[in-house]
């Protein structure tokens, strides 16, 4: 939960967008803020693999698992733009290796007429 | 451990056929043989120039080697103290590349009745390989569940397939063998021979040394295939063995597969796992011929690479030219290791547990 002992950084909501995303700094890390339909995640800004900023990438759906040679679409990611590695906006995990590579989630809330991001405690 | 406390399962023997006469009274079409020679149809037409067998496997009453089933228990089973040795047919090796299909299915055939009339009784360490022509999944089919109860029959086994492995073409096959709970052995042979393309995709060999290093190459994309195209989500009851095509390449195709997964794993969503750990639970490899790097001890950390001693078979390939000896071949690995490798990975496969008891 958020308390005064957190790191935390603000920006007015009406800098983001409805679908859209936004770059903020919390401390030395960059995080990515992304809006889905009202919705807002916060992630670690690079990649675990090879540290590309994923704020570059596109966000949307995949391809969930599925029967051989079915395609099921849905779920809700943000994908690398450097080698395409996709991440659960949720988890931060990578859906193909959730073991091995991981984005930091951040708790975000609208405060008002701000959105705030929540570092973890100190 | 002494000699005789070691149990070893050698999963790659070769029977032949004294002549093709031998198969004759179990061919549907008798005649067919005789106007289509196997040779004939499955010269690679770049031969070992020294011959295709070890010089001192010629049984001493003639005929090739490993004919004379008398013989090859002495001369192997007996020799070496092989506790169980499968039967893969030799004098067939080429026959995915014959053209006629109907043919090459009747001589697979004959070939498994004559395997189970006239070696099975010659010693009870013999066990089988139910050879189908992959070229025609369904009779193929047919052949699988026609013999897959069979206690001492413990494997399917193509010499190549018309197509990549993991080609819904070869269903038919996948779908017998995991009803039976049987592996498919895929052994190396005819890859280039006849009316295969197996690994001719960037030219053809023009001398034996360099393709009789090529047999390892279609065998690296035909194990890719049939990870991505989810065989094994499909058919999770039977398994692939790779017989013959080599297993130092392996930790690149684990490595650079799980790789590949991790960008694009949209493209292939039945996989549910990284293809490493499909390739570590679904094939198993042959070891003979067992690569031989400078520093014998770097098998052990080519294993250790791959992560999995499981998913390694002994096998010595008798009596081909470049077999391994059964008492030397897994020196360089710890004693754990052997007794997997030389048994306990097979026992475990081939469920001979529950074969044995009802044999």
């Amino acid at each position: 939960m958020s308390g005064p002992d957190r790191p935390r950084v603000s920006f007015p909501r009406a800098e983001l967008p409805r679908g859209g995303s936004t770059v903020v700094k919390l401390g030395v890390r960059e995080v990515v803020v992304y809006d889905v339909d009202g919705e807002l995640f916060a992630l670690f800004n690079r990649c675990p693999h090879q540290q590309a900023p994923m704020c570059e990438g596109p966000r949307g759906v995949t391809a969930l698992p599925s029967g051989v040679g079915e395609f099921v679409i849905g779920g809700l990611v943000v994908r690398c733009p450097w080698h395409g590695y996709e991440f659960d906006l949720r988890s931060g995990r990578c859906n193909a290796d959730p073991d091995r590579f991981r984005l930091a989630t951040y708790e975000v809330r609208e405060e008002g007429d701000e959105v705030v991001v929540y570092g973890r405690a100190r | 451990m002494s000699r005789s406390d070691r149990l070893i399962l050698d999963a790659d023997v070769h029977h032949m056929y004294a002549s093709a006469d031998v198969i004759t009274p179990y061919l549907q079409d008798p005649g067919a043989l005789k106007e289509f020679p196997l040779g004939g149809a499955a010269s690679s037409g770049v031969p070992n120039p020294h011959g295709t067998f070890r010089l001192d496997t010629v049984p001493p009453g003639g005929g090739p080697p490993g004919s004379d089933p008398a013989h090859l228990v002495a001369d192997h089973l007996d020799r070496h103290d092989i506790t169980y040795a499968i039967l893969s047919p030799g004098s067939t090796l080429g026959i995915g590349g014959l053209p006629d299909i109907d043919l090459a299915c009747d001589i697979a055939r004959a070939t498994n009745e004559w395997t189970i009339a006239e070696w099975f009784d010659v010693d009870e360490r013999f066990l089988g390989s139910i050879l189908v022509n992959a070229r025609d999944p369904q009779q193929a089919a047919d052949e699988i569940r026609r013999l897959g109860t069979h206690p001492r029959m413990v494997q399917v086994t193509i010499n190549y397939a018309p197509c990549l492995l993991g080609n819904r073409f070869m269903n038919p096959i996948y779908e017998a063998c995991d009803e039976l709970g049987l592996p498919l052995n895929v052994h190396v042979g005819a890859w280039d021979m006849g009316i295969n393309t197996g690994s001719i995709a960037v030219g053809h060999a023009t001398g034996f040394v360099e393709q009789h290093f090529a047999i390892c190459l279609p065998a690296i994309h035909n194990l890719v295939s049939v990870i991505t195209e989810g065989v094994f989500v499909k058919y999770p009851n039977t398994k692939l063995i790779l017989s013959e095509f080599g297993m130092a390449w392996l930790p690149f195709v684990l490595w650079r597969l799980d790789m590949e997964y991790r960008s694009t794993r949209d493209d292939v969503p039945w996989l549910t796992q990284l293809p490493s750990r499909y390739i570590r639970e679904f094939v198993r490899f042959t070891t003979q011929p067992l690569e031989e790097p400078e520093k014998p001890s770097d098998l052990v950390k080519l294993v250790e690479m791959i992560g999995c001693p499981e998913m390694l078979l002994f096998s010595s390939d008798y009596p081909h030219w470049d077999a391994d000896n059964p008492e030397h071949a897994l020196r360089a690995f710890p004693e754990d290791w052997r007794r997997r490798i030389y048994y306990d990975n097979a026992h475990a496969l081939f469920r001979l547990d529950e074969r044995l008891a009802v044999a």
